[in-house]
This record gives C-alpha cells, structure tokens and sequence, in this order.
C-alpha cells in the first residue's frame, strides 16, 4: 500500500517532464497553402504599411482549442478595418476581411495573433 | 427546501451568470493559460465536499458548497494577475444535538488568493498543437469570516506546463504553499499550520469533433484529474477526478466528480466525496 502514494508521486513529476516534451515543430515554409494562395503577396510581419488587399490570409499555430479562435476574433476584429473574421482550426488558416478607407497593417494583425497567445507563421494579402 | 440547497441553487445560478471562459484548461488542475493584455476573464465555480470518517478529535463529518468566483486580468501578453473569492456554507454534525442532527453554518468567506502568473514558455507546434510553461506564484489574504479559513497570509509558489497535441492534452501543475496560520476546524489541506505540497496532473481528451472545421464551433472533452497533496504534518490525499467539458466559442460547461484514491490525513477532516460544476461564459 505505501507503493502506490510513490508511484503517484511518479506518475505527476512524470507527466509534467511529458506535458513538457516537444515535437519537431513545422516549419513556415512547411504550411499548407493552396497553390492559387502562393502567387498571393507575402505580408512581412514588420510591415507598417496598410494592407491595400480586401483582405489576408493568416497562417496562425497554437489554437487548440474553440475559446482560442474566439480570442484571435476578439482581437483582430477590434482593429479599424477588419469586417470579417473566418477561422479553420484544423488547417490553422484566418481569413481576414477588410472594409472602409483605413486597413489594418501587417504588423498590427501580427501583434493581434500574439496577443491572443498564438503564434503567426505566415501572412499574404488576398483579392 | 433546507438552507443547505438553497445556498447549491443560487450559488450555481451566480456562477453561471458570471463565470468565464478560458483556454482548454481541466476544471481543476492550475494551467499556464492567460488572457491577453488588458484583457479579463471572470470565472465561477461550485464545488460540493462530503467529509465523513475523519478523526472526531480534529474535524467533523459534514457537507460543504464552496462557490468560488475567479477574476484574471492580463497584465502583458505573458504575465496575468489571478484574484480568488471562495464562499462557503456548510453543515457539520453536531454531537451537542444528538447523533443525525447537523449543524448548518451561515454563509462564510475564505481566504482570498491572489497570484500572479507568468508565462516562460510557449511553443506551438501546428495549428493544434501547443506547449506552454507557466510560473505562477502569490498569497492569501487574511480574509476569512466564518471559519472557513485561517484569516492569514500563505505564500505560495508553483509551476504548470501544459502540452495539446491533437486529440490529446495534459496538464501538470506543481506548487508549494508556506502556510503561516491554521484554521480552528481544519477541513482542506492546508488548513492546519503544515504547509503544503499539491500536484494536480490532468489528461483531457477531444471527444468530439474528431478534426475541426470551419462548421464545428464547439467541442466535447473527456477530462481525468488526479488532485494530489502532502502536508509537512504527514497527511497525504490524492483525489480521483473524472469528468466531462463543453467549451464553445463563447461559453463553457464542466462536471467533475472525485474520489480519494489515497488517503492518509490524521488533521483534518478526510474528504470522501468532492463534485464541481462550471457553466463560464466569455463576455
């Protein structure tokens, strides 16, 4: 009987050194993009110029679960411009849509993807 | 109806109207989860202790509701500040009224915590898939009315980590609390003047959706805790805590029932039963 406060002892340090393993992370490069999406306009994350496009497509790692994809849509919809906000989890893939005279900046949707505690991997510019 | 369920009924309709929701997070393991700069995230919970079969010399047998009201604000993208309000009611027996009789206890206030937590590690792997790192760390604050407490400031100090990969997410939290000041009934661990090592080890598995779509906007989980604590005094207690989370978009909901599966506690009441009930909402 005094095995098993040990083994459960062991079993918790244990899956904190698991819940801490890391698996080879994909790369930006290894995003699944539609081919029409490639000849679309990389968006450089520093970019303080305004998106002219309709919209942009955001290459976003880290939402697991529905909560996160209200966070990213919390927070990219407070940014003048931004009408629309369309999420695919499984792909990681968000659709933003602009509207009005003034657009977003590519580094003002990459702050709005940190915030919301996500990690952005890529970005273009969509018709 | 007794003032016992009164007090279950309105303490699950005030948290139901102000709980928040969070990240895929288990009911009750701390996880390195955090709301965004600026950001504030209200949360409720009920929970339901049974103690029965302790040692009559320190603690009673009785029946405990605990709502606890949770409010987190983010303070920068990797640092949050975490406030927690439990209230209590319980009902004790009470040999002074005979052998079934019970004492109801009026409504009381715990000990607030307040910690701060921040973020040391975040990597995600895929648009699922995340590891995130937390420290955490904080006090209560010496406001107990009722008994339900030891009116005192306890430091504590932990870490959680958190991994989600695919279907499947566990979470590990570990942390250490310098307890200054004991309760005159002690029920939890931590009540007495020992001070307290806890574990919380949670594994959550995404029943359904098996893949998210663009069409599914919530999901089912199956969630197992296993709730840990070791007194410096010798008292050990590990809680088995299955159950069950919705989380949508917007709001939550989660049932947990625990057993001990472990218990070794000489100075305090001896839980035999535990439940927890969260519906949150994201305002």
């Amino acid at each position: 009987m005094q095995l098993l406060p040990r083994a459960l002892v062991a079993l918790s340090l244990s899956s904190l050194a698991l819940s801490g393993c890391a698996t080879t992370p994909r790369t930006a490069e290894s995003a699944s993009a539609p081919n029409s999406e490639m000849q679309l306009r990389s968006l450089p994350p520093t970019d303080d110029q305004p998106v002219e496009s309709a919209g942009a497509t955001l290459w976003v790692y880290g939402m697991s679960c529905p909560k996160c994809v209200s966070n990213i849509d919390i927070t990219l919809k407070d940014l003048v411009g931004v009408s629309q906000v369309q999420i695919n989890m499984a792909a990681g893939i968000v659709q933003v849509g602009f509207s009005g005279e003034r657009h977003p900046t590519p580094r003002q949707l990459a702050k709005a993807v940190d915030n919301a505690g996500l990690t952005l991997v890529r970005m273009v510019a969509t018709p | 109806m007794t003032s016992i369920w009164r007090t279950v009924v309105a303490a699950f309709l005030i948290g139901g109207v102000t709980g928040g929701a969070r990240a895929q997070e288990a009911p009750n393991v701390t996880a390195p989860t955090q709301p965004p700069p600026g950001g504030v995230i209200v949360r409720g919970g009920l929970f339901a202790y049974v103690f029965d079969g302790g040692d009559p010399a320190v603690a009673r047998d009785g029946f405990v509701v605990e709502e606890r009201f949770r409010l987190a604000i983010g303070l920068t993208k990797e640092l949050s500040i975490d406030a927690m309000l439990p209230i209590f009611q319980g009902s004790f027996d009470d040999p002074a009224l005979g052998q079934t009789s019970f004492d109801t206890s009026p409504i009381g206030i715990g000990d607030v915590d307040l910690n701060l937590k921040l973020r040391i590690f975040k990597e995600d792997l895929g648009p699922v898939d995340t590891i995130r790192v937390s420290l955490f760390g904080g006090t209560s604050l010496p406001t107990e009315v009722g008994g339900f407490g030891s009116r005192s400031f306890d430091p504590q100090l932990g870490v959680s980590a958190m991994g989600i990969f695919g279907r499947h997410g566990i979470t590990q939290s570990l942390a250490w609390r310098f307890t200054t000041a004991g309760s005159d009934e002690p029920l939890f661990a931590g009540d007495t003047t020992a001070d307290v090592f806890a574990t919380g080890t949670a594994y959550l598995y995404r029943v359904a959706p098996d893949e998210f779509t663009e069409e599914h906007k919530g999901a089912w989980y199956f969630t197992a805790e296993l709730l840990g604590t070791a007194e410096t005094n010798g008292d050990l207690e590990f809680v088995l805590a299955p159950g069950i989370l919705y989380e949508g978009p917007r709001w939550a909901f989660e049932l947990t029932v625990g057993v001990p599966v472990v218990q070794n506690v000489n100075d305090r009441a001896t839980t035999s039963f535990v439940a927890s009930l969260g519906f949150r909402v994201l305002f």
